[in-house]
């Protein structure tokens, strides 16, 4: 009986994590497809200069918050400057070394800083995103701007969007209803194995089932590459930003719930540096479980909508509830699966009669136990031409290591919340010499 | 985007729709909940009487061998097993397959009457496309389930032993998980995508 239910209990975290995959890795390709694109869209795309060709109808502000980013921030503000529509307005978060005298000397005249002093800094990226809005608002206030055509792109310390990219994102507001557009990210610094397979996780599965999840109008809005209107925030509130540690993935939802539609465009992305130790990135993503696991808190208010479809609600609904019903159930469900077959060899290998039938079974189990596996070493490889067969498929299978990852991050992120521990220090960033920094640090 | 415009989130259902569409009365949300318990009822009385229901699995069975196959069958009476012959004429050929607790389809049913019943209580996806959806994948796990049961006897009759470890343990399990996905991808489907959700309001491309 117990061993019946552990099959079951197997069978079905396979089924809804494949029901899920298929579902919104379908829907992403049906809409490259819609979009006359194919998987390797921006495979290719260089960053840095995202206002070319942009419309000029629309008032753009970029909003960076940072604490302690002087290595990265003079590159990315470089990258953002440009355009007579567009300010850049920096929220130094309290810094210890020349953030912001870094930010004002790569954007004279075109950035604003916000400096925030202890005791008031440092209280949560939530926070430093509502003071740098507070100072937005201020600004399109002063220069009599129409609220209606703002739109606000929050962006990392170490983002970079793709060229052009503004030309594809700002289009996409000219449907009334459309609150957000999230576009996919890609790793910069993809030089080593870890940084690697964090790209392939961006670019190959989330970006694509982003691209599905356009469908549903619940694209998960990131805290890179997050374009937002100002009047969707307004109407959240005065601080639209919660102290939630993925404040990002709590805005989307409460654009949601007040009926804005999520967006993404495949012809646009955005760049940002890799975690590139093993430690910080369990402690990256421990951060991001628990603000993710945390967020099944609205479940409530999402089935109780009537401004989100009942597949809306079910797609945001199954996204925020993976951790809960995929993550933690399948880190035992793994182990059992695993010595199940350590037990079990003799019965599924076995009643093999000859060396066709034996290299049949192994085929047949393979193809059953690594399908996710080619599956998605499969996209990436589409997805970057760039990447060898052999690259894109060892990358696949290296789930069956960096599952332990998520395993870690799922159980530790479970511990803090039943310890009641909230708060974070931010992932430190990597020293990086950037063409658009270099330029701008002579100008 | 034209200045004039104002940027507006989706509308809601206007109040008098929202009332008539969304809103069931009391009356409706008393059946729901009553539909709900008996569905968890149900699965509750499958559980407790697993037996009698491992024993329903068998006869049907040995029915679908019997009645579409040719193949000489009879169940157990009160037991999960099923008896079938080899080959007509042969009285010694006769074979047993017990229908055990991982091989009964039992336990894909609770899950998905439980999901059923929580969706019924949660009120906001209409209760017909619920129990159509339910009916439709449980429908399709036990008629996967006869299916591979049947297989397996027919392997056996065909192929003997080798026929059966094939098709028990590696042909089985694949039927088993795709008939499982396709359950819940129709589930999906049948329960929250109607006509309405379809998306019809998409952006156009850039």
């Amino acid at each position: 009986m117990i061993l019946g239910v552990f099959n079951v209990a197997a069978t079905l975290v396979i089924c809804l994590a494949a029901g899920y995959f298929i579902l919104t890795m379908g829907a992403g390709i049906a809409t490259l497809r819609r979009h006359d694109t194919r998987l390797h869209v921006q495979g290719q795309a260089s960053y840095g200069k995202p206002h070319e060709d942009a419309p000029s109808e629309l008032y753009v502000y970029f909003l960076v918050p940072c604490l302690n980013e002087a290595e990265v921030i003079g590159g990315t503000v470089a990258g953002l400057i440009g355009n007579p529509n567009a300010t850049v307005v920096v929220v130094d978060d309290g810094s210890d070394d020349a953030t912001s005298d870094v930010a004002l000397s790569h954007g004279i005249g075109e950035v604003q800083v916000v400096r925030r002093n202890l005791p008031d800094a440092r209280k949560g990226k939530g926070e430093a995103l509502n003071a740098g809005l507070a100072r937005i608002r201020e600004l399109v206030s002063y220069r009599e701007q129409d609220e209606n055509r703002v739109i606000v792109c929050v962006m990392d310390a170490d983002g970079r969007l793709s060229d052009k990219a503004l030309s594809y994102v700002l289009p996409l507001f000219d449907e009334d209803d459309v609150g957000g557009v999230q576009l996919a990210v890609r790793i910069r610094n993809r030089h080593n194995f870890l940084t690697r397979f964090q790209d392939f996780q961006f670019w190959s599965m989330s970006a694509v089932t982003q691209f599905g999840r356009e469908r549903t109008g619940t694209v998960s809005l990131g805290g890179n590459g997050q374009f937002t209107r100002l009047v969707a925030l307004n109407q959240v509130g005065e601080k639209p930003w919660s102290n939630s540690l993925t404040e990002d993935l709590d805005l989307a939802v409460t654009l949601a719930l007040r009926g804005w539609r999520l967006s993404t465009t495949p012809f646009a992305s955005v760049d940002q540096q890799g975690v590139d130790k093993l430690g910080l990135l369990i402690k990256q993503r421990t951060r991001w479980y628990q603000g993710h696991m945390l967020t099944a808190r609205r479940l409530p208010e999402i089935w109780r909508s009537r401004k989100l479809s009942h597949g809306s609600a079910l797609e945001m609904s199954a996204y925020i509830m993976v951790p809960w019903l995929l993550d933690l159930p399948w880190s035992i469900l793994y182990q059992f699966c695993i010595l199940g077959l350590a037990a079990n060899h003799q019965v599924m290998f076995g009643f093999a009669d000859g060396p066709i039938g034996l290299v049949s079974i192994i085929v047949g189990w393979y193809a059953l136990a690594f399908a996710p596996a080619l599956a998605t070493g499969f996209v990436y490889l589409r997805r970057d031409r760039t990447v060898g067969f052999f690259r894109a498929m060892a990358l696949g299978h290296s789930f069956l290591v960096m599952n332990y990852v998520s395993f870690i991050c799922a159980w530790r992120s479970l511990a803090r919340i039943l310890r009641g521990e909230t708060s974070w220090d931010k992932t430190a960033r990597s020293r990086e010499q950037l063409p658009g920094a270099e330029a701008a640090g002579t100008a | 985007m034209s200045a004039a415009t104002t940027p507006s989130p989706s509308p809601s259902p206007s109040p008098a729709r929202r009332r008539r569409k969304d809103q069931p009365g009391p009356l409706m949300v008393a059946a729901r909940r009553l539909i709900a318990l008996m569905l968890l009822v149900l699965a509750v009385w499958a559980i407790v009487n697993e037996q009698a229901f491992r024993a329903g699995e068998a006869w049907a069975v040995s029915h679908i061998l019997d009645g579409i196959f040719g193949v000489n069958s009879m169940a157990v009476a009160g037991e999960p097993l099923f008896v079938f012959q080899g080959r007509a004429g042969n009285e010694l050929g006769w074979s047993g397959l017990r229908i055990t607790m991982q091989c009964t389809v039992l336990l894909f049913l609770v899950p998905t009457l439980f999901v059923a019943a929580m969706a019924l209580n949660g009120r906001r996806v209409p209760g017909r496309r619920i129990l159509l959806a339910t009916t439709a994948a449980v429908g399709l796990l036990v008629v996967a389930n006869l299916a591979r049961c049947v297989m397996i006897a027919l392997a056996m009759n065909q192929w003997g032993r080798a026929g059966y470890e094939w098709t028990h343990v590696l042909v089985g399990s694949i039927v088993m998980l795709a008939a499982a996905l396709v359950a819940v991808l129709v589930f999906v489907r049948l329960g929250f995508f109607g006509r309405r959700d379809r998306p019809g309001r998409r952006v156009q491309p850039a």
